[in-house]
């Protein structure tokens, strides 16, 4: 995820900093915020559709308020699930808040449902804050996805989030983890081999 | 030294902000990696309670010096219902909404310094700091 250290401050009432990563969950998620953020971020998304770079949006905010020289492009409004065959594939590339991350719990739940995947890996290589309900929500993705039947592997946690997450008190036990997506998805196929051949 | 910031918290995107603007700061003040984390963490912790039980509120960041010292400071404001038994909130696991009820300990173990003042009806006011090592 592209991140910039590009700041605005405002007086009131827009008496807040915007960061260019973050606008990218503003665009997402327009509709469920407050009427005043609603305000601020509607003309970019109706003059550009869901897709902004961060010169376009300087171009509409006017300077200053959203700088950088890389582009950050939004394809979908929700987290991509890739299938590949019968594990599923989520990786995590925005700032996730609390309601995208329910609705992302929800999505994966359902496409294991529509798919009858033997696997699951969400991958959190570009994620660098897992606070205690991102925690729970993870435990609880495992434990559902649990009940269908379905093995869940989470990669690419980074160190830091690693040790912020045990000294927070959260320890996520119980909860299968690789270091990367490869050793993710070997992790998953030795235990369906295993599985197979009825040594497991 | 730099001025402070203020993060409005009015919805759980507001959240995201308050932890952004957390972390750049720490970074620009020098603290590592895993630091950044910490702060960040905290700040998202304790600005969800401001969301969760008092609807709105502000995070304030802000640089501080000590006896040479280098650290930051996130101070948590809200006119919420405020906390009867500060101590009980304290321990690791209570909750009011069947919450992991690990917020406010957590935030405490994750930084330096960690205050919290509190009065029923009136709101909570948190002041946590930590120190560039
Ligand atoms: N800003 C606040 N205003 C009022 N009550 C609060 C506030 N922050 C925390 N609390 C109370 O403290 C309890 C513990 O908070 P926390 O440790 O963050 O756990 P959780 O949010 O998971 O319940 C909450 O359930 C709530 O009752
Ligand atoms: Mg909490």
């Amino acid at each position: 995820m592209n991140t910039y250290s590009s700041t605005a401050m405002h007086t009131a009432p827009e008496c807040v900093v915007y960061y260019a990563d973050t606008c990218a969950v503003f665009l997402r998620y327009h509709r469920t915020v407050s009427a005043w953020t609603n305000w601020l971020w509607l003309p970019i998304i109706s003059s550009y559709g869901v897709i902004l770079t961060s010169s376009r949006a300087e171009r509409t905010l006017g300077p200053g308020l959203v700088s950088g020289d890389e582009e950050v492009s939004l394809e979908s409004l929700r987290i991509p699930i890739l299938k590949i065959g019968d594990v599923l594939i989520a990786s995590i590339q925005v700032a996730l808040h609390d309601a995208s991350a329910v609705q992302f719990k929800d999505d994966l739940l359902q496409k294991i449902y529509d798919t009858k995947a033997r696997g699951l890996i969400v991958d959190l290589t570009a994620v660098d804050v897992v606070d205690s309900f991102i925690g729970r929500l993870i435990s609880d993705i495992a434990s559902m996805a649990g009940l269908m039947g379905t093995k869940v592997v989470i990669t690419g946690l980074q160190p830091a989030v690693a040790i912020t997450l045990v000294e927070l008190g959260l320890e996520l036990t119980g909860v299968m983890t690789a270091l990367n997506l490869e050793k993710g998805l070997a992790m998953l196929r030795r235990q369906a081999g295993e599985g197979a051949d009825g040594t497991g | 030294m730099a001025q402070a910031k203020v993060a409005p918290i009015r919805s759980d995107l507001d959240i995201v902000i308050a932890r952004t603007l957390a972390r750049d700061t720490a970074k620009t003040l020098g603290f590592g990696a895993i630091d950044q984390a910490r702060i960040a963490t905290a700040v998202s912790e304790l600005a969800r309670n401001v969301f969760l039980y008092a609807g709105t509120g502000t995070v304030t960041v802000r640089e501080i010096e000590r006896a040479g010292r280098k650290g930051i400071e996130i101070i948590c404001e809200d006119q919420g219902p405020g906390i009867a038994d500060v101590e009980l909130v304290m321990q690791d696991g209570y909750s009011t909404s069947r919450g992991m009820g690990m917020g406010l300990p957590g935030a405490k173990r994750l930084m330096d310094e960690f205050d919290i003042k509190s009065v029923e009806g009136q709101g909570t006011l948190i002041q946590c700091r930590k120190w560039r090592t």
